[in-house]
């Protein structure tokens, strides 16, 4: 059973009809969902149910893996990302991504944050420097790390790497955050710091956030999506999840009585 | 201008390129090999050439009677074109002539055994006789000395025999009305045929490198012959059989390359080399195996793990040793010593496991009356290990005083055995430490990665250390160390400067234990820079080198299927 | 007893002293190599004998002592060397190299012995005549044992020592002295003298030329096989069977490159661009380049497996961090893998070099000779003559060994050699160790 939500939000990323299938096992079976602008979106549900292939599928990471197959359409702004003319690397800089374990590369703090830029061809210095620091400030870590910008990446706490890593993502300006579990590795407190970081960062992007912690995803989320065996039950502002599921299926998940 | 996207392509391309081109590299060494050998193993044929080559002189020319070979007239004068003559009655009487100077001595004469023959011959450049008898059996004969030495039998088609004519020194033709028979003397195998028109054969005439034939049946009609046979010395079969050469009482297994004075064909047998080569690494294994596998098991499961870990770097680090300082250690310090302390050798070979037991045995004795556990001591363990050898130093003289009168070598020579300073022992001792560290790396790897949760549930049933070990750990390891025993043996036959220096290098079949031997290594290496391009030699040492590649390829693949099931037996426990 | 054999008791003592043995053995086999080796650049002092009472004292070096046991053993023998020998009237005794009996020894030792070597690399021992510490202008004069003196000229020796005189420091500085001598000169004396520098140098040559082929080729293949290769059971098969390859024999090796490289390869070269010098072969004979080659394509499997470990060992949250960024496959490869599997290729490398260094029998094959007339670098264009045949440190041990005429002089000559070899191999294997063991504590943090 699928729900529609009726929303006066621009939709930046809608999934149209999506199946995918990793090593020959269909893991997404016609997904429908539209990913609100400048919303924090959080994809729940049981582990195994796809979130994170859902959350792979709208920069196209799944093709990174062993025997991808996909149908469908994830429409960005409008146009098809699965189109075969699309550039791959073009949308993954407008897609931007942070994995659950925090993964800085082992240079130094500002060549992390710089390598998307310096990619994408900025050599000036000093636009480097500019970039670099308002990604810093943007996560909170400027203060943190501004003495230390040319020491390795790999010194800094758990939570300050997951920061960083937010940092990397966004020095690019993309227009899709897509956030995979991002504060399972962390301690309470760095959770707390990455949670608000994704509360700030929803006015300047559209934030999709898989997580499987409820109150986490009640916490930060504007619209809830729960999947469940590579279905979507259930998508709702999160509120509405979180006090009236219309499914059964989720109300079991959200009290805790699977999963 | 390079946009991001090509400069991937061209990586992509380019990455995948000089992968494709290592990987074609490999295939080559294989597919290079193989087409190098294979003419080898191409029978001989006899073809029409049509292109008439009137350059081509040909030197032999032999008239056929058309009628029954009884017509020869008797008795019949044979000669090999060179130094050897024989004169051969109807009867089978023969006088055997060799030219000394511009004479013809008689060497021997005296009945062939044959009450009559139909054609006789004798081969061209070469001292073998042969004779048809009625039966369409050829016979023959080779002198050696005063005495004449028959070789196998060569039973001809069933029809009736025109003529025996040598082809070369080794091979001749049967000309039986309408057909034509190449027949190998010294394995006695049959070549070729060709089938010849009705009308009798008149003349047939042979060029002087034996590779063009011409038939004539009258003035006007004759046909001109290839003769294609690149490797006599080979394609009868030679290799892996036992063969009668000329020249020698009976059959045998020869490698002899450098062609001997009355025979231009090398004799090439692979069986002395492959013997020797077994031969070797079965010493080097016998002395390497038991004691890498037990010392990589005590360093895996009872040394302590920093000791552990430097006992694996040490042993990594050997392993890569240079072998030509081992071979020259073998060759200049340990085989002069052995040779002088045979004795003292097989003394400690037998008295130091002796001594390590009675120690053993006392200490746990004592141990257990002081109502102690029985732990197990290293200073007493290394002192009992010092005493055996001081002991068997000692002794040595003594005994060899006393059972061998002063000089176990002399006494070996007496009972017959041939003592060679450098032996299988001597290769034994020397490769074995060259292969030691592969098995013991690869051992101490599979023993010290079982499963902690499987010792741990033995031991908690009370079994002493040693119990587990035998009980679950090498059981459940067995594998492993089967392929750490075939890494060493991959590495033992294809070992080679120990062989080369360590070795005496005479191929001698059999694995007695003070000769020496001649491995395929070692010829390759010493052989393959004098060896004629496009020779049958050459191709023999590139087929002996396919042959290493091909069982060295099938050990190592053998290795890494038992590692990789070792490995999934581990993460199913 | 029957718990002493329950227990395993003599089974754990029996695995004990085995690994005592092989450890022992392998220390001997070292320690051995060493003293020798270094032995062999220690003045020794020099003794006086008689060949029959009435003829006059030589001056010669202890070799050692021999007991023959097929003879009495209460006879001992010292073998003694003497030295070059000046053939004249008065000495016609064979040999450089003298069994002699206790007897013939004397007691003392002249202060004067003098241990001289020419240029050319002949050594004589002889008594100095006069009271001189040094030799003056016009040369040495020696009293060799002969009817008379014989005059050294001052260009011609190349060192001289009074090793009966020598303090241990000076012994000492002498023992330096030697060794730089051994390892910066050319052989002479039919390579029973002089140094070694030539074979260092070609090994060195040789092992760089086959580094510079393999890096790239190995490197190349191994990302291949792990980054572009389809993952697939093909690939599978194809990586094992390289891995294979890492174990199959030198010697094949060597017979595949002088069979292919040389003969074909280099005879096809010949005919294309040295037509005017053939029959003489130019690249159709064994030489540099084909050796380089060879031992590439033998050294090859271990760059790509050492190479490929690295890559493996990688955690796969770097790439996926580096495409999430819009990087293009080539760009994860170059900016983010291969710098963080450097070390594991440069491990890779050392130790195809450290296994280069040491083999001989493919270069028995493919270009390595007993003795070279010149290097294979020089200042002659083009600089590099890859067909030049090269002498080669291990090669070089085995020649000295077994093909010298004189055994005596070659013994501890090998020893010598053999140390440089092994010093040379084990500094490779040591660096690639810890490389190893730093790349892999390096991978631990990231992961």
């Amino acid at each position: 059973m699928q729900t529609t939500v009726q929303t006066t939000m621009q939709t930046k990323v809608a999934i149209h009809e999506f199946s995918l299938w990793l090593q020959h096992q269909q893991v997404l079976d016609a997904i429908e969902l539209s990913i609100p602008a400048n919303q924090v979106t959080a994809l729940i549900g049981p582990s195994g149910c796809g979130k994170s292939s859902l959350l792979r599928a709208m920069n196209r990471m799944n093709e990174l893996m062993l025997d991808c197959r996909s149908q469908g359409q994830v429409l960005l702004d409008g146009q098809n990302i699965y189109q075969s003319e699309t550039d791959v690397a073009r949308l993954r800089c407008r897609v931007g991504m942070v994995f659950q374990k925090p993964n800085p590369f082992p240079k130094s703090v500002y060549d992390n944050v710089a390598f998307g830029l310096r990619l994408q061809g900025q050599r000036s210095r000093r636009r480097l420097d500019e970039q670099v620091e308002s990604a810093l400030k943007q996560v909170g870590l400027w203060s943190e790390v501004k003495n230390r910008l040319h020491h390795n990446a790999l010194t800094l706490s758990t939570g300050q790497q997951q920061r960083l890593v937010i940092a990397r993502a966004i020095a690019l300006q993309p227009e899709v955050l897509l956030l995979d579990e991002p504060a399972s590795a962390l301690d309470p407190i760095s959770t707390l710091k990455v949670e608000e970081l994704i509360y700030e960062l929803k006015a300047a992007y559209t934030v999709v956030i898989v997580t499987h912690n409820m109150q986490q995803a009640a916490r930060i989320s504007d619209y809830t999506a729960f999947l469940n065996q590579g279905r979507l039950v259930e998508w709702a502002e999160t509120h509405t999840i979180f006090t009236q599921p219309a499914s059964q299926q989720t109300e079991d998940y959200i009290t805790g009585r699977f999963g | 201008m390079w946009t991001r996207k090509s400069r991937d392509c061209i990586s992509r391309v380019a990455v995948t390129l000089v992968g494709y081109s290592v990987l074609l590299a490999f295939a080559l060494i294989f597919i290079f090999l193989l087409w190098q050998v294979w003419p080898l193993f191409q029978p001989a044929k006899i073809s029409v050439q049509s292109l008439e080559s009137a350059s081509v002189t040909m030197v032999d020319s032999y008239s056929v009677q058309s009628t029954n070979g009884h017509t020869a007239t008797h008795p019949l004068m044979l000669d090999n074109g060179l130094d050897e003559r024989v004169q051969l009655q109807a009867d089978g009487y023969f006088q055997w002539y060799l030219r000394v100077g511009d004479d013809w001595q008689l060497q021997m004469q005296g009945h062939l055994g044959l009450a009559s023959w139909q054609a006789a011959t004798m081969l061209s450049g070469s001292r073998t006789l042969l004779v048809a008898d009625k039966n369409a059996q050829v016979y023959s004969w080779f002198r050696l000395h005063q005495e004449l030495i028959v070789r196998p039998r060569i039973t001809l088609r069933q029809m009736e025999l025109q003529a025996l004519i040598p082809v070369s020194a080794d091979s001749f033709f049967s000309l039986h009305p309408g057909q034509l028979d190449w027949y190998h003397v010294t394995t006695g195998k049959h070549l070729a045929e060709l089938q010849l028109p009705d009308t009798p054969l008149q003349q047939l005439q042979l060029s002087e490198d034996r590779q063009l034939m011409r038939l004539h049946w009258g003035p006007d009609h004759s046909q001109a012959y290839q003769l294609q046979w690149q490797h006599p010395a080979v394609a009868g079969g030679q290799l892996w059989s036992a063969v009668h050469y000329e020249g020698r009482r009976e059959a045998a297994y020869v490698w002899q390359t450098a062609a001997a004075a009355d025979d231009s064909n090398p004799r090439l047998s692979l069986i002395p080399l492959t013997s020797g080569t077994l031969k070797a690494a079965g010493y080097a294994m016998l002395f390497a195996t038991p004691l890498a596998i037990l010392a990589a098991v005590f360093t895996a499961f009872y040394l302590p793990e920093r000791w552990r870990y430097r006992t694996r770097a040490t042993m990594e680090m050997l392993e890569s040793m240079p072998t030509v300082i081992l071979g020259f250690i073998a060759a200049f310090l340990l085989a002069p010593w052995l040779e002088q302390q045979l004795m003292l050798f097989f003394v400690l070979l037998v008295l130091v496991p002796t001594v390590l037991v009675l120690c053993s045995a006392l200490w746990f004795h004592w141990r257990q009356r002081q109502q102690q556990q029985a732990e197990q001591p290293g200073a007493v363990l290394v002192l009992s290990l010092v005493a055996g050898i001081l002991t068997a130093f000692m002794l040595a003289p003594a005994l060899e005083h006393a059972w061998f009168d002063d000089s176990l070598l002399l006494w070996l020579a007496g009972q017959g055995i041939d003592y060679q300073q450098r032996n299988a022992l001597i290769i034994g001792m020397a490769m074995g430490l060259a292969v030691i560290p592969s098995i013991f790396s690869l051992t101490e790897e599979v023993v010290s990665q079982v499963p902690a949760s499987l010792t741990q549930g033995v031991l908690a049933l009370g079994a002493s250390r040693w119990q587990t070990l035998s009980s679950m750990v090498l059981p459940v390891a067995a594998p492993g160390i089967l392929a750490a025993v075939l890494l060493g043996l991959g590495r033992a036959l294809g070992e080679t400067m120990i062989l080369i220096m360590a070795t005496g290098n005479t191929p001698l079949l059999g694995f007695d234990p003070f000769e020496g031997m001649r491995t395929l290594t070692a010829s390759l290496a010493l052989e393959m820079p004098e060896a004629a391009v496009g020779s049958s030699h050459l191709k023999v040492l590139l087929l002996a080198a396919l042959l290493l590649l091909v069982l060295t390829f099938l050990i190592n693949t053998l290795v890494s299927l038992l590692r990789q099931r070792i490995r999934q037996r581990y993460l199913q426990l | 007893m029957r718990q002493w054999w329950q227990q395993g008791s003599p089974w754990v003592w029996f695995s004990a002293s085995a690994l005592l043995v092989c450890l022992g053995l392998f220390m001997a086999l070292l320690g051995l190599i060493a003293v020798k080796g270094m032995h062999h650049f220690w003045p020794a002092p020099l003794v006086q004998f008689q060949l029959t009472e009435q003829s006059r004292p030589q001056l010669g070096r202890l070799v050692r002592s021999v007991s023959d046991r097929a003879e009495r053993k209460d006879r001992a023998y010292r073998l003694v060397d003497r030295g070059d020998l000046i053939v004249d009237a008065s000495s016609q005794l064979p040999g450089r190299y003298l069994l002699l009996e206790a007897h013939q020894l004397l007691s003392d030792r002249p202060k004067q012995a003098v241990w001289v070597q020419l240029q050319d690399g002949r050594t004589f021992y002889g008594k100095q005549v006069g009271q001189e510490t040094a030799p003056s202008d016009a040369g040495l004069w020696l009293d060799l044992g002969m009817a008379a003196p014989v005059l050294i000229s001052a260009v011609e020796i190349r060192a001289y020592w009074l090793p009966n005189q020598l303090s241990f420091r000076q012994k000492g500085a002498v023992f330096w002295q030697e060794w730089r001598y051994f390892l910066t000169a050319s052989p002479s004396q039919n390579q029973s003298a002089g140094g070694i520098f030539p074979a260092i140098f070609g090994t060195l040559v040789m092992v760089l030329l086959m580094a510079v082929l393999v890096t790239p080729f190995g490197i190349l293949a191994a990302i291949y096989l792990h980054e572009y290769a389809p993952k697939n059971w093909l690939t599978q098969l194809i990586r094992t069977s390289v891995y294979n390859l890492a174990g199959i024999p030198s010697v094949v090796m060597g017979v595949f490159g002088l069979a292919f490289f040389v003969y074909v390869l280099g005879g096809s070269l010949d005919r294309l661009f040295y037509a005017d010098q053939l029959p003489a072969p130019t690249f159709g004979t064994p030489g540099l380049f084909w050796a380089a080659l060879t031992l590439a394509l033998l050294t090859l499997p271990v760059v790509i497996v050492a190479t490929e470990e690295g890559l493996s060992r990688l955690p796969q949250a770097q790439r996926l961090a580096s495409f999430a960024l819009g990087a293009t496959q080539a760009e994860t490869i170059w900016k983010v893998v291969a710098p963080q599997a450097a070390p594991a290729m440069l491990t890779g490398l050392i130790l195809a070099i450290a296994r280069a260094a040491g083999e001989v029998a493919p270069l028995m094959l493919v270009g390595v000779v007993k003795s070279a007339p010149q290097l294979p670098v020089d200042t002659q264009f083009p600089f590099i003559h890859l067909e030049r045949k090269f002498m080669h440190l291990g090669y070089h041990l085995y020649d000295v060994g077994f093909q010298s005429p004189d055994a005596e002089v070659a013994m501890s000559l090998v020893y010598a050699i053999g140390l440089v070899l092994l010093t040379l191999i084990l500094l490779l294997n040591l660096s690639a160790f810890f490389l190893r063991q730093r790349l892999r504590r390096k991978y631990r943090l990231i992961d």
